[in-house]
């Protein structure tokens, strides 16, 4: 009983971290990095409930967040790729912008309630008979919509990265935009639309935390998640495979923390278990020789002049 | 024009293409006919690339038009290009290093498919066009894993898979050893056979003659001749390039054997790593006496340089000594081995040589801040350094406006001037000088080779690297051929043939080729 609640808080919680880290592979694959992708949560998650707050549907809170995450994206990408600003200090500054403006904005509609407004979460939809399997069957067929999306989009990425044509422009274009210029191929144009994607999917990721399960807003809903999501796409080492199963680990560990906070087990303090996947990232980067770093990760294109 | 439509693959007509400050091309007419070589001859920035590009829709023509097959087209991206039937090798190759040769090519043919990729289909036919063209190549290998020939090929076959009538090949010998080149040829003339045209850019006379049927000489951005190659000779190309006949180095320069000093420069046994991890250089031998430039020829890639940085301190030594004046500096750092005397010219200027958004004052000095004149207890006196500067530009004739502009406003030839006034001051006993007139005109490169025998005039002992064998051969007064590590062969200036050269930097011992 406890290792199926655990299993299926695993899944749950892996799910947005799923999501931002398979986004975060595309952008990076193309050679931007979204680093604004903890502000993106941080804004996805405010749009998801303040639309599903105000409309009382939540399904118009994801297209919010959705689309709060496309307006933000729209504009880091314009700095970015056109503008060929520095991605780090810019996703820097939309990250500190996004904790203001989000808690600014979130008073503006709502004032500063005596109790947090809560809206109803997403359901879990049950796939009946599969959701019976022993052990696994809670945590894999007892999910909300977003989950099975997440893993979806797994299989989905993989093929479109390694098996069409798309893929094969968006591996090249981080590997070499020099080649993909010489192709015909707007290097500029690719990047800025991966960046449009990544960032409509970090704020669905966004929207996980204040409508997959807490139903509500609160200024640190995210508290450094973005950022988890983003050191798994470089642990996965930018392939979807092994983006889930990063993904996966730290959900793990968030879900066992939880467990034992929950119980009267005090022999690991569950501050540990959190820390454990990050002690983790740490030793695979020392113990890992070769990342497929894409080449040109963090560099703006700059056609040559002449 | 005489010629008729039929007979024509591309007109370039009054071409004209401005770059902020410059004129890339002025009012250029260019005919490639169906069937032949054109060679587009000139220097460094007489615009042959420039053109090219245009015709490849990498760059948008301010003024002219372009017509194929006698009808004016719309080249907007090398998509068009491709679509076009007018494929483009470049200098420095367009490829995806970490990708397969398929994947390359894939990427680059307009028709490929929206959707899955047609990998088995593009694998086969790339085999098929590598047997009926000589260049055979394997689809799956992975490009990073090809050498520098193989790679052009893998730029090749892009080209042709992608239906390439018309191939413009942008310096397509610069990387290649003389054996390859010769392949390269054969090739083109293959391609010519079928009924296909290339355009050939090159600023090597030598082959302008081999290969061409029509050459056409571009200097300045227009084009100022055209002939067959038969009515063509070198002299005549030369002078049509630079607009004057160049005061050109030749043997007598070089010394007799036995009129050198003593060995000022010793290396034995060398091993080195190189970043990769392999034994880049591995057990390499060769002396360097007073007064002596010693070439080292071979195709890039085979030591050449792990062997100067390890010269100059900047990659450990794994093995061996290298002995200055009989002292061993192994294990010395940077600025010892600075203080030693020893100058170094590096290959790439931009990376390692100067630092662009610096003042060319403070490039001037970069390597040596911390002589006495230049600085007190670690403050930097300006007087003396803007004085050096000025003495350095007269001396070295820099063409800049004044001694405080950042490098990366100047020239090429002005820039390498930079880095090769700071080197020459170092350079009090030995010059390690890797590639010194890459990327120059030929007016720069003339002055760079000045220097260096006014080096070697002084006696200073020179160790000069270089993949262009005709510096080599310019110069040296010994050279010696590297392969894999090693110096395979030595030869002195005046028994030195290019061809044994080239076998050796192939790795064929004589015994081996006859």
């Amino acid at each position: 009983m406890i290792v199926e609640g655990i299993l299926k808080g695993a899944v749950m919680m892996s799910t947005p971290l799923l999501i931002g880290a398979l986004a975060e592979v595309f952008v990076e694959r193309t050679g931007v990095m979204n680093i604004a992708i903890e502000g993106i949560f941080l804004i996805g998650a405010w749009a998801g409930f303040v639309g599903a707050y105000l409309t009382k549907s939540i399904g118009v809170g994801l297209v919010c967040s959705v689309v709060a995450g496309l307006v933000t994206g729209a504009i880091y990408g314009y700095f970015t790729v056109y503008l060929k600003q520095h991605q780090i200090v810019t996703g820097t500054a939309f990250n500190i912008l996004s904790v203001g403006l989000t808690l600014y904005l979130y008073r503006v509609f709502f004032g500063v309630p005596l109790l947090p407004l809560t809206v109803e979460p997403l359901s879990s939809i049950n796939i009946p008979l599969l959701s019976k399997i022993p052990v696994l069957g809670e945590a894999l067929f007892n999910q909300n919509i977003l989950t099975y999306l997440a893993f979806l989009f797994v299989g989905v990425g993989y093929w479109v990265l390694y098996h069409t044509r798309l893929g094969l422009v968006i591996r090249s274009t981080g590997a070499n935009p020099e080649a993909v210029d010489a192709a015909g191929i707007n290097v500029e144009k690719v990047r800025y639309w991966a960046v449009l994607f990544s960032s409509a999917m970090n704020g669905l990721a966004g929207a996980f935390y204040s409508l997959g399960f807490l139903g509500l807003f609160t200024e640190n809903i995210i508290g450094g998640r973005g950022w988890i999501a983003f050191a798994i796409c470089f642990l996965g080492n930018w392939n979807p495979l092994g983006v889930l199963a990063g993904a996966l680990v730290f959900g793990l560990a968030d879900a066992v923390a939880v467990s034992i906070q929950t119980s009267a087990f005090k022999a690991i303090p569950n501050e540990f278990i959190i820390a454990l996947p990050y002690i983790l990232t740490i030793v695979a980067t020392i113990a890992r020789k070769h990342f497929n770093v894409p080449a040109y990760l963090g560099t703006p294109y700059v056609k040559e002049r002449r | 024009m005489l010629i008729g439509h039929e007979n024509t693959a591309v007109e370039l007509i009054g071409i004209t293409k401005y770059f902020p400050g410059t004129i890339a091309n002025y009012k250029v007419n260019l005919t490639v006919r169906k069937g032949e070589v054109l060679a587009l001859l000139g220097e460094n920035g007489a615009g042959k690339s420039t053109l090219m590009k245009v015709l490849y829709g990498m760059y948008m023509p301010d003024e002219g038009e372009i017509r194929v097959d006698g009808k004016k087209v719309d080249i907007r991206s090398p998509q068009d290009a491709l679509a076009l039937g007018i494929g483009m090798i470049h200098q420095h190759f367009t490829l995806v290093p970490v990708h397969t040769v398929v994947e390359n090519v894939l990427l680059s043919a307009f028709n490929t498919p929206k959707g899955k990729l047609p990998v088995s289909e593009a694998a086969k036919e790339i085999e098929e066009i590598g047997r009926k063209y000589g260049l055979e190549v394997d689809p799956y290998a992975l490009v990073n894993q090809l050498t520098v020939g193989m790679q052009q090929r893998v730029e090749i076959l892009k080209a042709l898979y992608a239906g390439a009538r018309i191939l413009i090949m942008d310096e397509p010998t610069a990387v290649l050893t003389p054996q390859n080149a010769q392949k390269l040829f054969e090739f083109v003339q293959d391609f010519r056979q079928a009924g296909n045209s290339v355009v050939f850019i090159t600023h090597k006379l030598n082959e302008v003659m081999e290969i061409a049927d029509r050459i056409v000489v571009m200097r300045g951005g227009k084009v100022t001749g055209e002939l067959p190659r038969e009515a063509a000779s070198e002299n005549e190309l030369a002078r049509m390039m630079v607009g004057k006949d160049l005061d050109e180095i030749t043997v007598t320069n070089v010394s007799e054997g036995d009129s050198f000093g003593n060995i000022v420069l010793s290396i034995r046994n060398l091993r080195v790593k190189s970043a990769r991890g392999h034994m880049a250089v591995d057990g390499l031998s060769l002396d360097i006496r007073e007064g002596e430039i010693f070439g080292i020829a071979g195709v890039s890639g085979n030591g050449q340089e792990e062997l100067a940085e390890a010269l100059c301190g900047l990659r450990k030594i794994d093995g061996g000594e290298i002995l200055l004046e009989s002292k061993n500096i192994v294990g010395k750092k940077v600025m010892e081995i600075i203080k030693e005397g020893i100058g170094y010219i590096p290959a790439d200027r931009h990376r390692e040589g100067l630092v662009l958004d610096m003042s060319l004052e403070e490039n001037l000095i970069l390597r040596k801040f911390e002589s006495e004149s230049f600085s007190a207890r670690g403050v930097l006196i300006q007087e003396n350094i803007r004085r050096y500067a000025e003495r350095a530009i007269d001396e070295y004739a820099i063409k800049t406006p004044s001694s405080k502009v950042k490098v990366r406003g100047l020239s090429g030839g002005n820039q390498q001037k930079v880095v090769v006034a700071r080197e020459m001051d170092i350079a009090t006993t030995a010059l390690v000088a890797v590639q010194p007139t890459r990327g120059l005109d030929l007016g720069a490169i003339d002055y760079v080779h000045r220097t260096l025998l006014k080096a070697k005039a002084e006696g200073k002992a020179i160790l000069l690297i270089s993949t262009e064998l005709s510096e080599i051969l310019a110069l040296s007064d010994r050279v010696g051929v590297i392969y894999r590590g090693k110096i395979v062969k030595v030869f002195n200036r005046q028994e030195a043939k290019v061809d044994e050269i080239g076998l050796a930097m192939m790795g064929v011992s004589n015994d081996e080729a006859q």
